[in-house]
């Protein structure tokens, strides 16, 4: 599936990533810190260190999984926030936190990545969500998508897949502000 | 210096082994790319998360299949975190094993399930014992 490309997302309709994105934040938000980032979070200030760090949350009860994909997100530019599940994830955007990304895990314990979704969806929270399973296909990964999601990877990322959702990010960001 | 490049050869054709047989996939380069200046230890640090975590979940499975009356949704949960993790490091003997154990669990077969507990032991074990083996000789 290429980004930017028309999708489904399972809300009975057919939309792009663009309308996807929560372009303008909110000013008044305050971050509220899910979990601890680790000592070891990199900064990798890249080429464009005027322009704001596109954010993204990682959501996964894997801490090995939290700190791969925070690496992976780090080097492509990004500033990380980890939430160890779907209920943390969605008390940060009832505590007005945004991003630009969330990378959702779909099995996790106390509220899954599918409910997670639904919730957020629900809540009016209209940021890029990007599934991470272990699940190839099947009926779990299509309810998953069918939840909210805007994509779907199976685990784990790699450079290529972070590169390509950093690239439709500003791609959405830019149209957002024509 | 003949023996520094003697060594050098000694661990890239070890390394290589590990590909070779099965026991590491590119999901391990891939981790290996990330390592960097700033990120010296990383693949260590996610190795070890993967020691730790399959440990546990072992342990887990184990005291699982050890009750009268098996959960096999818990234990299928416990080997889905399992098959996650070594696939996010690139153990693939462990992740097969795991992808068969997930059958099992679906079926219900419990003796199905006690012999990919034994056998996902015995790839973690192996595994584990490679890649000690690989940081020793890099450093």
């Amino acid at each position: 599936m290429v980004l930017g490309e028309e999708i489904v997302t399972g809300r009975g309709s057919s939309t792009t990533v663009a309308d996807h994105i929560d372009g303008a934040k909110d000013d008044s938000s305050t971050t509220v810190e899910a979990e601890e980032i680790s000592e070891s979070t990199i900064t990798d200030h890249g080429d464009d260190e005027d322009q704001k760090k596109l954010s993204v949350l990682i959501v996964d009860d894997s801490s090995l999984i939290r700190l791969l994909h925070m690496t992976m997100v780090t080097r492509a530019g990004m500033e990380a926030q980890l939430a160890e599940d779907g209920k943390k994830a969605v008390d940060l955007h009832r505590s007005r936190a945004s991003f630009d990304l969330i990378l959702m895990d779909m099995e996790m314990p106390v509220m899954n990545g599918v409910e997670a979704t639904r919730e957020l969806r629900a809540m009016g929270v209209e940021t890029m969500i990007v599934g991470v399973t272990s699940n190839s296909e099947g009926p779990e990964r299509q309810a998953f998508v069918e939840a909210g999601l805007n994509d779907c990877y199976t685990k784990p990322l790699n450079d290529d897949k972070v590169a390509a959702l950093v690239q439709a990010i500003k791609e959405t960001n830019i149209q957002k502000t024509i | 210096m003949a023996y520094l490049v003697q060594l050098q050869k000694q661990f890239d054709d070890y390394r290589a082994s590990l590909f070779n047989e099965g026991f590491l996939d590119d999901q391990f380069e891939q981790l290996q790319q990330l390592q960097d200046e700033s990120n010296p230890d990383f693949v260590v640090e996610v190795v070890s998360l993967f020691f730790q975590d399959s440990e546990r979940l072992l342990n887990e499975l184990a005291t699982s299949l050890d009750q009268q009356n098996t959960d096999y949704r818990k234990v299928d949960a416990h080997v889905h975190q399992l098959k996650g993790s070594s696939s996010s490091i690139g153990a693939q003997r462990v992740q097969r094993v795991c992808i068969a154990f997930r059958n099992f669990c679906e079926e219900q077969n419990t003796e199905g399930c006690l012999k990919c507990l034994q056998q996902v032991k015995h790839e973690y074990t192996l595994v584990k014992n490679k890649l000690e083996t690989l940081f020793k000789v890099s450093n």
